[in-house]
């Protein structure tokens, strides 16, 4: 393990990567803590923190948004945009199906796409963020916008934009001269950022507070951290998990020279939509609460109920996160893996499944093995999801604690993928890796 | 000062938007640990021509971005 991490850094090339991208996440962190001018950042203090889409939101960019800063709205834009293009290419914008069969050029085409309508959605949801979030202390002390006007709005919007432009950008370059996908790396230090916080909220809480029973706190945390270690060899374990269909390639003869004849495998990864049907669902599932929040809970009896009931803690909202989840699953992974396209990729590969008919009857074996291995998939992902709000009800725990859920999620995933990329670097180099 | 500042990071901003939508995308969009997909590896290839410019224009532009942005901070 540890020759492993010398070897890293006893090629020149790929410490100039790891050193690059570490600087570009400096640069992320740094701009975390310039707030946007003319907002008052402290009004937002009591928004964060607990189970809320604005706690959700603000555990992407480490802390980004409670400080309102020219990174507020981190990533989520992109994410945004790129799943709207990935659900539009599904034969709804011909035109996006079109660019999604052309291989590289079509793709490039796509990109930009994405990239445009990142900016577009960056803009409505940096005017409707500054909007709801001043009419939200309206009569209750300075409000976040300290001289609210429509010039203002745009202004903040503009900042928020850019802000979000940037980000983008740098992920870009994280990507094309760092280690790892850059725009995915960025999430994981957003995430990563809020571990101190959380460590000392618990610390605070736990310790500090323990008073006389010390060693009961001290055996919380001691289980806490066992449920932690739990939660990563879950996460790593189900990640790394695969179905090997079995296919066999017809031989055939070309040019006079015999070619196929081999066996291969069709991998199917047990959780084939990784972390996005969590971030649909939270999105989805807080979305009535924030409307709620932002209406008036104190005027409005049907907003009271909604922001009480839409939380994970309670029973109708924890069932209906759940129930959320697992049709995202189920969405998305059919999304991301088209059995139909895969059977057609194979009869036309002179490919076939042994003792299943090419076409049409593959196509159903692929769907109902997906449909398998999607169910403890979309299992996995609701009991990650929903492990944090039991824990933290069951051992009283304070809300900046997320053990487990969302981000654990991502910041294992992203890691897992980074260090791929950089076994396969030290490989390339003929040394040995972390895996092998 | 402070409307000029204000103006200036409008501007600046504006142009760091532009500049970064005028560059072609390289990213590979996100990797597996958010969409659960396969990554592919792009070419690492160098920034040439305008694109080396739009590349150098970005890096001044996002320094002043941070710059103005503290400073209209400070000031407002």
């Amino acid at each position: 393990m540890f020759k492993a991490i010398s070897n890293i850094f006893r090629v020149r090339d790929l410490r100039r990567k790891i050193i690059f991208t570490l600087l570009m996440l400096i640069v992320f962190r740094i701009g975390a803590f310039i707030p946007v001018p003319g907002t008052n950042s402290d009004a937002l203090e009591m928004l964060f923190g607990g189970a809320n889409a604005f706690g959700f939101l603000d555990t992407f960019g480490g802390g980004a948004l409670s400080n309102f800063s020219i990174f507020a709205m981190g990533i989520m834009p992109y994410i945004t945009a790129s799943i709207v293009v990935q659900l539009l290419q599904l034969d709804v914008v011909p035109k996006f199906a079109e660019w999604a069969k052309q291989g590289e050029a079509g793709r490039k085409k796509l990109t930009q796409v994405t990239r445009y309508g990142t900016i577009v959605l960056g803009f409505v949801q940096a005017i409707a963020m500054s909007v709801g979030f001043n009419s939200m202390y309206q009569g209750a002390g300075p409000g976040l916008i300290e001289n609210p006007s429509v010039m203002t709005y745009v202004y903040i919007a503009i900042v928020l934009t850019a802000g979000t432009a940037f980000l983008m950008w740098l992920g870009e370059q994280i990507t094309a001269h760092g280690v790892g996908n850059g725009i995915s790396l960025i999430i994981f230090a957003g995430i990563a950022a809020g571990i101190p916080n959380m460590l000392n909220a618990l610390y605070t809480s736990e310790i500090e507070g323990a008073g006389d029973q010390l060693f009961l706190s001290i055996a919380t945390v001691a289980l806490l951290a066992l449920i932690v270690l739990l939660i990563i060899i879950g996460v790593i374990y189900v990640h790394q998990a695969l179905r090997k269909i079995p296919v066999q390639y017809a031989k055939r003869v070309v040019n006079r020279s015999q070619v196929g004849g081999q066996s291969t495998h069709l991998p199917i990864k047990v959780n084939a939509s990784g972390v996005i049907p969590v971030i649909f669902a939270s999105a989805l599932f807080y979305f009535p609460s924030t409307i709620a929040s932002f209406v008036g809970p104190e005027d409005k009896a049907w907003a009271r109920w909604i922001v009480e009931h839409f939380v994970p803690s309670s029973w109708i909202g924890g069932s209906l996160f759940v129930v959320l989840i697992i049709a995202f699953t189920y969405f998305y992974t059919f999304v991301q893996v088209n059995p139909e396209k895969m059977a057609d990729n194979l009869k036309r590969q002179g490919g076939y499944i042994p003792g299943i008919r090419p076409g049409q009857a593959t196509q159903s074996f692929i769907t109902k093995i997906l449909y398998r291995l999607t169910f403890v998939g979309a299992l996995f992902l609701a009991t990650i999801a929903t492990i944090p709000v039991v824990f933290i009800a069951l051992l009283d725990l304070p809300q900046q604690v997320q053990i487990g859920g969302t981000g654990l999620l991502i910041i294992v995933g992203v890691a897992l993928d980074t260090m791929k990329q950089i076994e396969g670097q030290l490989i390339k180099r003929s040394y040995k890796g972390f895996i092998n | 000062m402070q409307l000029f500042l204000m103006i200036a990071l409008i501007i600046v901003s504006v142009l760091l938007v532009a500049v970064v939508l005028l560059q072609p995308g390289r990213s590979s969009g996100l990797s597996g640990a958010i969409t659960g997909g396969a990554e592919q590896l792009l070419g690492k290839q160098k920034a040439r021509g305008l694109e080396a410019v739009l590349h150098r224009a970005t890096i001044v532009l996002a320094v002043l971005f941070f710059i103005l942005t503290g400073l209209n901070a400070y000031f407002l």
